[in-house]
């Protein structure tokens, strides 16, 4: 029996019995058991209070007889209590727990990349055909050397990491095997190999039998230091100090141990069945000096050949600590707003902390150029990138290069159910189970993964090209190229952009 | 010859492949009259077998000695010598189920459609260009393709 | 290269084809007793029900044999063999010279001693030609005595019974179809065939034979019961066709002819395939598959034939029964997995022993029949998948991964 609760469904799931051939697709794809077949009556049914809406049965469902409503509201209207927070006051009351979810901060915050316009060329300085003429995407990630000195030839820096050139200024984010499938790791790895750029393996360290696409990967240390050994730091092209993610600032990670199967748990390096715990700091990191260590001991470790990356989230003083970054040696900042994607995280830090990407790129692009070291780093950025257009707002706010998480996922089918953290997802991408990660064919998922960055660098081209420039370089902070809409005088001054209307 | 073959890695045991070689050899060629008005539920000529978390696709191998052409008391069951394709001739066939016992495979299904008793079994969509089954796999675990000599 | 076969059944097409995948130009004679291009011999039955109409009994389409360069003799007997001169004698005289020769001669029915019988008053059920010279007889209301209750007779009341034909069938054992039903089978069937009207009489066959002035038939059997009847069908079993190998030095005769793996008979060059060898059963798809290989020796390849474990597959009255191997075994030396819903009229028995599936019998479920039958010809251990066998799910999946990943790249 189950027990009395509050709780509704949020979802009906309709089946047109005139469509419906009972083939039973539904039901053996519902990764949370919510389509039922009666065999005695050879009837199908539906436990509504189940349904997720991950839309994985509409799209397998041969005879396109399946839809999913919203039900409406389980209140009268209310313009101040919503629906959502009824539903997680009933559970909170019936659990006593901490909300749980996945993916980034679906709030209602206003976005900038929707506020902000992009120039093109008209008359005076011609457009750019990218069909008929080069256009260069290709980005480097790392620490520029200094400038050609006219002096004497210096002496050649020992301590200088190699620039690492990408094919277009995408690249896939830290993911880690475990919080996904293998099938939907590899299929990352597999496409960044292929596109020419990278993968990043988050904090779970990189499966032996993947160690082919190193040369594609930034392998990540985290707090919880799983997976990290010396053949993995030195199989990664760049090595990525992981302090904090968008989606959770402030706070540690925390993997089920049902997650922990016996792959995983070999390429973590701890018992299977445990709960993978990453603590929230680094325990031997608590300043910039620490950092610095930290740093020098990877490259030292890895004979000054890995290029360094250090990961925060944007948080509200992130120009000043992106500066110390660069500062203890670092040669890429990545920098996580706060839409950026979670498989698990409370409810609360992800949707109230953190600050969104647009301003944090804006103000830590600034601050190194304040400090004339912005040449000295790579900024990357990342947070809930959902077509070229962001991308190309961003580098234009200062980004170098940007990494994509949620929307890689979406390529290779997320349905944005948010129910990641359940370990349960249809779509074979958020789950360790056997029976759902084989729905996703590494081999289909990274011919998906390929085209969508191949449509993206195409577009970025074509927008490049529209603004008249023929070089992602000529983008890169080039903030003339923006215009606000819609924003006050604080924003346009913090994203460094004039208002829409003004010129230049 | 160019055969199905199934990629247990990747078959997520949807068993659209079976709605799939359904529709192709109904008359109608259309979903919803295939298992609607056809009635045609249950006679794919691919069987996906499930064991959870595995799940396959079988059907015929299109045996170099087929037995099931041995087997076939009126002749109906042959092996093409060109396509090396093994398939019924229905009009031929009078339903006594020696081909079902003979099949080491298991992939011919024993079924009545208004009653007449047919056997059903993968005839590679010899109508079509490329099997039905294959085309419409979600996941790639099906592939048609010839690997050489069998051993 | 000379290729001359004797009979023209399933075996004798198996050979052909099995010849011209290694030659594909020197000819072949086939030399048909029977007046008609090979037909599917159980489809006799179905072709007097009126389901098979003539074209269709044809077991290959009639531009088999051109395509395949044969060159048919129809209505022609071979009367002997030579060995020393490699030559066939013909019925009409003539000799034909052999490089290379098949003896497909299969069998015929078995007739009794029977006081009162003659070619007049009784039917055989094994030829084209006796059915249709059973056609015109066998009209609706009329009534038939079947003697033997195995395949054959089965068959023949089957098709009568389809016709309108009220039929009784008499049968020496104790139940029907006893080579291959257990109690519990013959029983589902028998009442079965009770329920559609036909006559069983059990432990019992026929004695004499008396022709009644008004043309029908007085049927004494050895119970002491008299059957009157407007016509009376022997299938009591069948002889292997191998009067033209008796006698020659070299071949052995065990009711069948002996032959070795590769089929060959024991004399040069000779080999023999379906009914006319010796312990194989008298069945389609054996005939079928030793014509194949067969046929490939005699066009030199070195093929060898693993005997395949009998099976049948056989529809009676719309109840479908398959039986493989041993299918009767019920003592303590077996073990036995059985399935029984009676009322829907379904069985399925497998049978056991040493841990090898050695037989089993389905009535009416026979999904998957053939993994069965392999596994009784393979003979392999079967203690990891007992369990599984009478699964409603049961195929490949049901064994070990190595063994379904082969099956599966074949
Ligand atoms: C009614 C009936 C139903 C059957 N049903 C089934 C069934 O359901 N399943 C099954 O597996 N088996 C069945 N059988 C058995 C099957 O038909 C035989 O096993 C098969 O036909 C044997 O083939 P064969 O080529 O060895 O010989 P046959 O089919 O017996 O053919 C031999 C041919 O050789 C000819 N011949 C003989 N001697 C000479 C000669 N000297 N010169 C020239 N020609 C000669 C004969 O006239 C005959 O035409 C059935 C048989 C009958 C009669
Ligand atoms: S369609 Fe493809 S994935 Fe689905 S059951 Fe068939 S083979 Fe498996
Ligand atoms: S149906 Fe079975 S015996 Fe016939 S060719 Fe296919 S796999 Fe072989
Ligand atoms: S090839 Fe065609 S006939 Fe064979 S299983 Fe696939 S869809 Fe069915």
């Amino acid at each position: 029996m189950s027990t009395f609760s509050l709780k509704t469904s949020e979802f009906s799931v309709i089946r047109d019995e005139n469509k419906c051939i009972k083939c039973l697709a539904c039901v053996r794809q519902c990764g949370f058991d919510c389509h039922q077949y009666d065999e005695e009556n050879d009837s199908l049914y539906t436990i509504d209070a189940n349904c997720v809406n991950c839309q994985r049965c509409v799209y397998i469902c041969p005879a396109d007889a399946l839809k999913i409503y919203e039900n409406p509201k389980p209140m009268r209207s209310n313009n101040y209590w919503s629906a959502n927070d009824l539903k997680n006051i009933y559970k909170q009351a019936e659990t006593g727990g901490v909300l749980l979810t996945g993916m980034g901060n679906d709030k209602a915050f206003p976005g900038y990349f929707d506020r902000l316009v992009l120039n093109a060329s008209q008359v005076t300085n011609p457009s750019i055909d990218p069909l008929r003429e080069p256009m260069e995407i290709r980005t480097y990630l790392g620490r520029r050397t200094e400038p050609i000195a006219l002096q004497k030839q210096k002496e050649k820096d020992k301590t200088q990491t190699p620039i690492v050139p990408i094919e277009t200024p995408i690249m896939f984010a830290g993911i880690s095997y475990g919080a996904i499938s293998h099938q939907a790791f590899e299929a990352l790895a597999r496409a960044a190999k292929e596109f020419g750029t990278m993968f990043n393996t988050g904090e779970g360290g990189l499966p032996k039998d993947l160690y082919q696409y190193g040369d594609n990967a930034i392998v990540q240390v985290a707090s919880g230091r799983f997976g990290v050994h010396s053949d993995y730091l030195n199989v990664g092209r760049i090595i990525e100090i992981k302090i904090g993610q968008g989606a959770k600032p402030g706070i540690g990670g925390h993997l089920p141990g049902e997650k922990i199967t016996e792959e995983i748990s070999t390429t973590r390096m701890i018992p299977e069945g445990t709960d993978a715990l990453s603590p929230a700091p680094h325990h031997d990191i608590y300043s910039i000096e620490d950092l610095r260590q930290l740093i020098f001991t990877l490259k030292e470790a890895t004979r000054y050949e890995k290029p360094i990356s250090v990961k925060i989230s944007a948080v509200h003083n992130v120009a000043a600590i992106a500066s110390g970054i660069a500062r203890a040696g670092a040669d890429i900042i990545a920098v996580d707003g706060f839409r950026g994607g979670t498989g698990a995280a409370p409810l609360m830090i992800r949707d109230h902390v953190g600050i969104p990407i647009e301003l944090a790129i804006a103000a830590i692009d600034q601050r190194l150029r304040d400090e004339g070291i912005r040449n000295s780093v790579t900024l990357v950025a990342a947070g809930g990138f959902r077509c070229s257009a962001d991308v190309v707002k961003a580098i234009a706010l200062g980004a170098d290069a940007v990494y994509i998480g949620t929307a890689a996922l979406i390529a290779l089918g997320c349905h944005l159910c948010q129910k990641c953290y359940t370990g349960k997802c249809s779509w074979g991408i958020a789950t360790q189970d056997p029976y759902k990660t084989r729905r996703l064919n590494p081999e289909l998922g990274a011919e998906r993964l390929y085209n969508l960055l191949r449509g993206w660098s195409h577009e970025i081209k074509e927008m490049l090209g529209g603004m008249g420039i023929n070089s992602i370089e000529s983008l890169k902070g080039n903030r003339l190229h923006l215009r606000g809409v819609g924003l006050n005088e604080v924003e346009l001054n913090l994203l460094g952009v004039k208002h829409a209307g003004e010129a230049i | 010859m160019k055969k199905v073959y199934a990629r247990p890695a990747y078959c997520m045991n949807c068993h659209l492949c079976e709605v799939n070689c359904i529709v192709a050899h109904s008359k109608s060629r259309n979903l919803l009259k295939a298992f609607k008005k056809e009635k045609l539920r249950g006679t794919a000529r691919v069987f996906v077998e499930e064991r959870k978390p595995i799940s396959i696709a079988v059907q015929c191998r299109h045996c170099n000695d087929p037995r099931c052409v041995a087997g076939c008391i009126s002749g109906a069951m042959v092996k093409d010598t060109e396509t090396g394709i093994v398939y019924c001739q229905e009009e031929k066939c009078v339903g006594c189920w020696t081909c079902v016992v003979s099949c080491p495979y298991g992939v011919i299904r024993p079924i009545e459609i208004d009653g007449r008793k047919l056997p059903l079994k993968c005839d590679l969509c010899k109508e079509y260009e490329e099997p039905a089954c294959v085309v419409g796999c979600p996941n790639k675990a099906l592939v048609f393709e010839e690997r050489g000599a069998e051993v | 290269m000379n290729y001359v076969i004797i009979g023209n059944s399933v075996a004798a097409v198996h050979a052909v084809m099995g010849i011209r995948e290694y030659d594909q130009d020197n000819p072949i004679t086939i030399i048909s007793a029977e007046n008609y291009y090979a037909y599917g011999r159980p489809l006799i039955s179905y072709w007097l029900e009126g389901r098979v109409k003539n074209k269709n009994i044809l077991y290959r389409p009639e531009e088999f044999y051109k395509e395949n360069k044969v060159q048919l003799l129809l209505g022609r007997r071979a009367v002997s063999i030579n060995p020393d001169s490699k030559q066939v004698e013909l019925d009409d005289g003539n000799f034909l010279s052999y490089d290379r020769l098949l003896i497909a001669t299969g069998g015929r029915p078995f007739i009794p001693e029977i006081k009162g019988l003659n070619p007049k008053n009784h039917f055989t059920f094994m030829n084209y030609d006796d059915v249709r010279k059973l056609e015109p007889v066998a009209a609706p209301g009329k009534e038939a005595v079947v003697i033997g209750a195995g395949p054959t007779g089965l068959k023949a009341m089957e098709s009568l019974v389809k016709r309108g034909v009220r039929v009784t069938l008499v049968e020496l054992a104790d139940r029907v179809w006893s080579q291959a039903l257990d109690a519990e089978a013959a029983s589902m069937v028998t009442s079965f065939l009770q329920q559609r009207g036909v006559n069983l009489y059990l432990n019992d066959t026929v004695q004499s034979i008396e022709q009644k002035k008004n043309d029908r038939l007085d049927i004494k059997l050895n119970s002491g019961c008299e059957l009157q009847s407007d016509l009376l069908v022997l299938a009591i079993g069948v002889r292997p066709n191998v009067e033209l190998l008796k006698s020659i030095p070299g071949v052995n005769i065990n009711r069948g002819v002996v032959v070795g793996p590769d089929l060959n008979i024991g004399l040069p060059d000779v080999y023999a395939a379906g009914d006319v060898v010796a312990d194989s059963p008298p069945l389609f798809p054996h005939a079928a598959v030793q014509g194949r290989i067969a046929g490939r020796n005699m066009a030199g390849n070195n093929d060898n034939y693993k005997p395949i474990p009998p099976y049948n597959a056989l529809g009676i009255l719309g109840l479908n029964i398959v039986s493989m191997g041993n299918s009767i075994a019920s003592d303590e030396n077996y073990e036995l997995l059985v399935e029984t819903e009676r009322e829907a009229l379904i069985y399925r028995k497998l049978v056991i022993k040493e841990n090898r599936l050695v037989g089993g019998l389905m009535i009416n479920k026979i999904d998957r029949a053939g993994i069965y039958h392999k596994l009784i010809e393979e003979g392999a251990d079967i203690t990891s998948i007992k369990d599984e066998l009478l699964n409603p799910n049961f195929g490949l999946l049901s064994f070990p991964e190595p063994v379904w990943q082969r099956q599966l790249a074949h």
